[in-house]
């Protein structure tokens, strides 16, 4: 723990009831949590965890879904699910021992020791109470302030984690807030009693990047004051760009931790040396260069020219020479131009919706989309798939106008562009068995003799790497990695041209999105087909496209070759977005 | 969408909401007279074609022109709505009595019943809902949460003869001769309260449920909240809007509730002027009874969709603004809880990119 002894151990401001010296902070020993299954029996959901925290540290535990890392969070403020139990071990808070206290008594810890700093700002303020309501309820709840008292802290609160305006947004409901700042007065609500330690579970997956970059700038702030932080996340490089100690969660047990820049640079266990080389934004991003996850378009990037050059935000002149070499002559399989779907503007400039977006996508190759939420990309790909008519411009997608198409060539569009979108969960039917789902598009694009249809369901599944003994099972049976497949195997079957990803790898763990990613990538080798890729995650998109546009607010700020969009960006938006991607490794 | 903030309550949608309130006066008014108009025979032909007044078909017909019911349906229901648009509700045809006056005797009885009636109901449902959803023990919850199904099984008629036999006959606490008039309002209050509160329970036991399960209650526990303090100020309000919508539901529960109660506690009432003019085939009163229950109905349920956005803050936007894309803040409860399902789409971020 060489990151966390160089950190201050004071603790300015803090409790006069915690103790000095070396029981300062967070320290779990030996902890194990089972959880009781359906059948009665107890399973162990977390085995022997070490782990501590530091006054004014950061420690992150990272691993994927289902390792243990939320579990461990709840331990710690106490709040595992009604079937979970503490089987053993010690949770010490400045040296006091918390698995000893009784419910009433932990309660009185909770908000005043311990900060909780939830996932989703989406629901996790009540809905019905204001952001001062909200902020100031920790001091309420234990009667430390009057309700004059608490206002006047809410307002000092919502200053401090730098909620602009805050006479105005104190009396706001959470619905009047973006994402970010509903997160910021979350931190608010959790540093309102001035707690020694925070417990943030996810803070910022649910964020975009940039405003992610300033919820991680708040909490080193908040560190930097002398309060101990407990970072769980799913994003090593994240931890790795913010925490002095990473511990590396898998199975309920910790396989390694260590100072961050020993964890991330020096890894001892497999698992860590998987999870690294499989997180976009480390092998994107490392000192080495670009190192993308899917071979197979490597291949073809080695061997497309060059290019320093490349209009920006414009039309798709001469983009035909950024794709493989075979293409080079070739109409592009999809050709964007002057696309307008305009449903609101703001009076900064913003557009709901998007407006002028031109792009063009040789045959084989993959375009990605970057931006973040509200940007427009989705209008994009409602109209790639001709569920939206636009009120400008249009989409050629192998000869057919996506955005002018007509009822006679309707069906041949839908074929020929296939969806595949964020949440597999929701875009399979619940009560059909997987292998119906895939052999849909044969059953409505009557593809193949009725008899050849169950071959073809088995060639699907074994193209994305899934079982076909699966093909019987209801999604519910099956993990969010191969619920994945199956709607890939779904768009696959249809035989179609372009591939339209919305989002399809962001709620997938890195390892899981790896392995689709390299799926996507030999797939399209294999069967020359052209994706858009579409993604808030810019180190996904430089490992998969050749080419790519960035959306802001509604407007392309920039369009080109991935590498040279990366490498030498013009648009200062683009620039922000590079610069908010966590640089683990300095 | 934080810039100009919409009144309170629009207007437009009041005025909207009011409207339509209107029409289903119209509708109910006219349905119910087509219903009427159809039936063979008439309340003339009921009372004076009995043979013991040995009338000749003459003379009934005769009476059937002097009271207008000889001329088509269609004349009939433009002079009847004539006249319930100016207050007129016509006579009885049994007793020849104005049915203004009939309604201005039954309405106080059947209010009081009502009002009781629907009070306990909703103190039992919450009862029910909170041992339901926050009871100690495990078996406590389990009972709690079958009880409103037992509840709706229990028919009123039935439950009115056991309450009497019960409390009146056997530990003679209620006096059903000669009763005070809180004495004769206990035992059909409770009749009626059952059957009106296990709907109301069950939708609040399932919207306490679903609003504990939410991020935002975790996140207050994690404050430190007591059981109490979560359950007063960040589950109540929540949980309360359904139940609120079963509960305007219900209140047509009340009217057909109040037949059979009133009817077995032998209660003078709308319920008792409802069967007799039914027996009767007193078209007249059965006309009054449709469109008086009805418009009670729609005024109880004009008042609860007005209540919603006193209630739910989100609602509050005029509904001028819901048509905007990108103005996702979340007008409805449903738009809200999406969100949990969107990880990477935290709404109006232009705002913090603004910022």
């Amino acid at each position: 723990m060489t990151g966390a002894a160089s950190a201050p151990h004071s603790t300015p401001g803090a409790h006069a009831g915690s103790a000095p010296g070396s029981s300062a902070g967070l320290r779990i020993a030996g902890l194990s949590v089972d959880y009781r299954d359906r059948g009665g029996a107890w399973r162990p959901a977390l085995t022997d965890v070490d782990l501590s925290v530091e006054p004014g540290a950061m420690t992150a535990v990272v691993g994927e879904s289902g390792s243990g890392k939320t579990t461990t969070a709840a331990a710690v403020i106490g709040l595992l699910a009604g079937n979970g139990r503490i089987s053993g071990g010690s949770i010490e808070l400045g040296g006091e021992e918390l698995t000893a206290l009784r419910p009433a008594q932990l309660a009185r810890v909770r908000g005043t020791r311990i900060g909780y700093v939830p996932q989703d700002p989406g629901t996790s303020l009540n809905p019905l109470a204001t952001i001062g309501t909200a902020v100031a309820e920790t001091l309420r709840i234990h009667r430390l302030a009057t309700r004059a008292q608490a206002r006047e802290r809410a307002l000092e609160l919502l200053d401090r984690v730098g909620i602009d305006s805050p006479e105005r947004r104190i009396d706001q409901y959470p619905h009047e807030l973006s994402g970010g700042m509903r997160q910021r007065a979350l931190i608010a609500a959790a540093i309102a009693a001035r707690p020694e330690l925070i417990v943030a579970d996810e803070p910022t997956s649910a964020l975009d990047v940039t405003v992610q970059q300033r919820i991680l700038d708040l909490l080193d702030d908040l560190r930097a004051e002398g309060t101990g932080i407990l970072l769980i996340t799913h994003d090593l490089a994240v931890a790795g760009e913010r925490a002095d100690t990473v511990a590396v969660m898998q199975r309920g047990r910790i396989v390694e931790s260590g100072p961050a820049a020993t964890v991330l640079t020096a890894p001892t266990c497999d698992y860590t040396r998987r999870l690294l080389r499989d997180a976009p934004s480390l092998t994107a991003f490392s000192p080495d260069g670009p190192q993308p996850a899917s071979p197979a378009p490597e291949v073809r990037r080695e061997s497309r020219p060059a290019r320093a050059s490349g209009a920006v935000g414009t039309g798709s002149a001469g983009r035909g020479a950024s794709a493989g070499e075979g293409a080079q002559a070739e109409e592009p399989l999809l050709r964007v131009s002057g696309l307008t779907q305009v449903y609101a503007r703001g009076a900064d400039g913003a557009v709901a919706g998007v407006e002028d977006v031109s792009f063009a996508v040789p045959a084989g190759t993959t375009h990605g989309i970057v931006g973040e939420s509200g940007s427009g990309k989705s209008t994009i790909a409602a109209v790639l798939a001709g569920t939206l008519v636009p009120q400008a411009g249009s989409a050629v997608v192998a000869g057919i106008d996506a955005a002018r198409v007509p009822r006679t060539r309707r069906r041949e569009l839908r074929r020929a562009v296939q969806l595949v979108h964020q949440n597999p969960a929701s875009a399979l039917d619940p009560m059909w068995s997987v292998g119906a789902s895939i052999a849909e598009p044969l059953r409505s694009f009557r593809i193949g003799a009725r008899s050849e249809r169950a071959a073809r369901v088995r060639e699907a599944m074994e193209m994305v790497a899934l079982s076909p003994d699966l093909a019987e099972r209801r999604p519910r049976e099956l993990s969010g990695g191969q619920l994945q497949r199956v709607a890939i195997a779904r768009a696959f079957a249809a035989r179609p041209q372009l591939i339209v990803f919305d989002e399809a790898v962001s709620a997938l763990d890195v390892t899981v999105q790896a392995q689709i990613l390299r799926l996507l990538g030999s797939l399209q080798a294999e069967l020359g087909l052209t994706y858009v890729f579409i993604s808030h995650d810019l180190a996904v998109v430089r490992g998969i496209a050749q080419s790519v546009s960035v959306l802001s607010r509604g407007r392309q700020v920039e369009e080109g070759p991935t590498a040279r969009v990366f490498d030498d960006p013009q648009d200062a938006y683009t620039r922000r977005l590079i610069a908010a991607i966590p640089h683990p490794l300095g | 969408m934080s810039r100009t903030r919409p009144p309170a309550l629009s207007w437009r949608y009041a005025l909207n909401r009011v409207g339509q309130a209107l029409l289903v006066l119209a509708i109910a008014f006219t349905l119910a007279s087509v219903l009427l108009a159809i039936l063979p025979g008439d309340a003339i032909m009921a009372r004076y074609a009995n043979p013991e007044l040995a009338l000749s078909p003459d003379q009934i017909e005769a009476i059937r022109v002097q009271s207008g019911a000889d001329r088509g349906w269609f004349a009939q229901y433009l002079t009847t709505l004539a006249g319930f648009l100016t207050g007129d509700f016509g006579y009885s045809v049994a007793s020849g009595a104005a049915v203004s006056d009939l309604f201005a005797a039954a309405v106080p009885a059947t209010l009081a019943l009502a009002a009781v009636g629907l009070a306990a109901a909703v103190l039992a449902a919450v009862a029910i809902a909170l041992l339901a959803t926050f009871g100690r023990q495990r078996w406590l919850r389990a009972v709690f949460d079958a009880v409103p199904s037992l509840f709706i099984s229990v028919p009123a008629f039935w439950l009115g003869i056991v309450l009497i036999q019960v409390f009146s006959f056997q530990l003679g606490w209620v006096s059903v001769v000669d009763p005070s008039p809180a004495e004769a309002l206990v035992l059909p209050a409770l009749t009626l309260m059952v059957p009106l509160s296990a709907p109301l329970a069950q939708v609040l036991i399932r919207s306490i449920d679903e609003v504990r399960a939410q991020p935002f209650v975790r996140v207050t526990r994690a404050k430190g909240a007591s059981d109490g303090w979560l359950l007063i100020h960040a589950i109540a309000r929540n949980a309360a809007l359904p139940a609120l919508t079963m509960a305007g539901l219900t209140f047509g529960e009340l009217v057909g509730g109040a037949v059979v109660t009133e009817t077995v506690f032998g209660r003078t009432g709308i319920g008792q002027l409802t069967s007799q003019a039914v027996a009767n085939r007193d078209n007249p009163v059965l006309l009054a009874v449709v469109v008086v229950s009805t418009a009670a109905f729609v005024l109880v349920n004009l008042a609860i969709d007005l209540l919603y956005p006193v209630i739910d803050v989100r609602l509050r936007t005029s509904p001028g603004d819901r048509g905007a894309p990108g103005n996702q803040g979340g007008h409805s409860l449903r738009a809200a809880s999406g969100q949990a399902d969107a990880p990477a789409t935290a709404p109006a971020d232009r705002q913090e990119a603004g910022a």
